[in-house]
């Protein structure tokens, strides 16, 4: 408790024989002026460097869709560009219509019963 | 608009934001330049000082830092700087006032003397303690406060305060016993 009381005297003390901060001697606009003129290149540094970076970004996004633009253009022209003359054309059912059929090859194909068919009739026609 | 949000407008260079954070914090940043200082003139470089070098640095704060503390921490370092390179001018200081506040010749006379004792007892803490009783008795500033601005534990600063405050006593005793 006393040396509360000793605390505030010694507040009292420094407050009463230390100057107060002069502020109303300052020239607040001019120390305003003063501090933003010399922040005024770092300001700009930023403000260059915040819009290179957008720009760089951009730039790198501007990029991207070109080359993507670019392949979807190609792969636009490969699908709708005619075939050329000469060559057959097949649809997506002929495709795969023939892969059917090739799939039932072995079916169709001639068996072994069909090759000993074929060879009595041979040999009774030269009979 | 809180100074958070004016950090990130100054992040991206935005002048009218700096020049808003300035005007919020600059007499402030003055009052504890001259507490450490003692010189107008020295305190309003001070604080230019500050505020620039806060620019700088001013990716260091992080998104979650708070400007107030961390700008007023770059104030004291910088008066602080200052006073070592050019020691204190305030004989200046206290000629002025004693010329200004019209006193009488004794009571001028005691006045300068008391200044001069607490001056003395002042110079005579380590510099962290005399910052902290300057913050505190001076600024009327909380130790939690201090403590983010210096960054020490609350508990660190008023040991350090109490510590001041003995010495303090012990040096001007002979004067508060006559007053």
């Amino acid at each position: 408790m006393h040396e509360h009381h000793d605390d505030d005297a010694l507040r009292a003390l420094l407050q009463s024989a230390t100057p107060a901060p002069p502020v109303d001697d300052v020239d607040w606009q001019r120390l305003h002026a003063r501090i933003t003129a010399g922040a005024t290149p770092l300001l700009r540094a930023r403000t260059q460097s915040w819009w290179g970076l957008v720009a760089s970004w951009s730039g790198r996004a501007g990029s991207a869709a070109a080359a993507a633009a670019a392949a979807l253009l190609l792969l636009l022209s490969q699908v709708s560009r005619p075939a050329p003359a000469g060559n057959e054309f097949f649809t997506v059912e002929e495709v795969l219509a023939e892969a059917m059929l090739a799939e039932a090859g072995p079916i169709l194909a001639p068996t072994n019963d069909d090759m000993v068919e074929a060879l009595l009739l041979e040999g009774s026609e030269s009979q | 608009m809180q100074d958070a949000l004016l950090v990130g407008r100054v992040l991206r260079g935005d002048a009218e934001a700096y020049g808003e954070l300035v005007s919020r914090h600059m007499r402030q940043a003055f009052a504890i330049a001259y507490r450490i200082l003692e010189h107008r003139e020295d305190a309003e470089d001070a604080v230019q000082d500050a505020f620039i070098r806060a620019l700088e640095r001013i990716d260091q704060l992080g998104p979650g830092g708070r400007f107030r503390p961390w700008m007023l921490r770059i104030v004291v370092n910088t008066a602080l700087n200052s006073r070592r390179r050019r020691g204190v001018r305030r004989t200046e200081a206290v000629l002025d006032t004693m010329a200004a506040d019209g006193s009488l010749p004794d009571e001028a006379a005691e006045r300068a003397d008391l200044r001069a004792r607490l001056s003395a007892a002042l110079d005579a803490l380590p510099e962290k303690q005399r910052t902290i009783v300057q913050l505190a008795d001076l600024e009327h500033m909380r130790s939690a406060e201090i403590g983010e601005i210096l960054e020490l534990s609350d508990g660190t600063v008023r040991w350090h305060l109490h510590e001041a405050r003995r010495a303090l006593r012990q040096a001007l005793s002979p004067v508060r016993e006559d007053t």
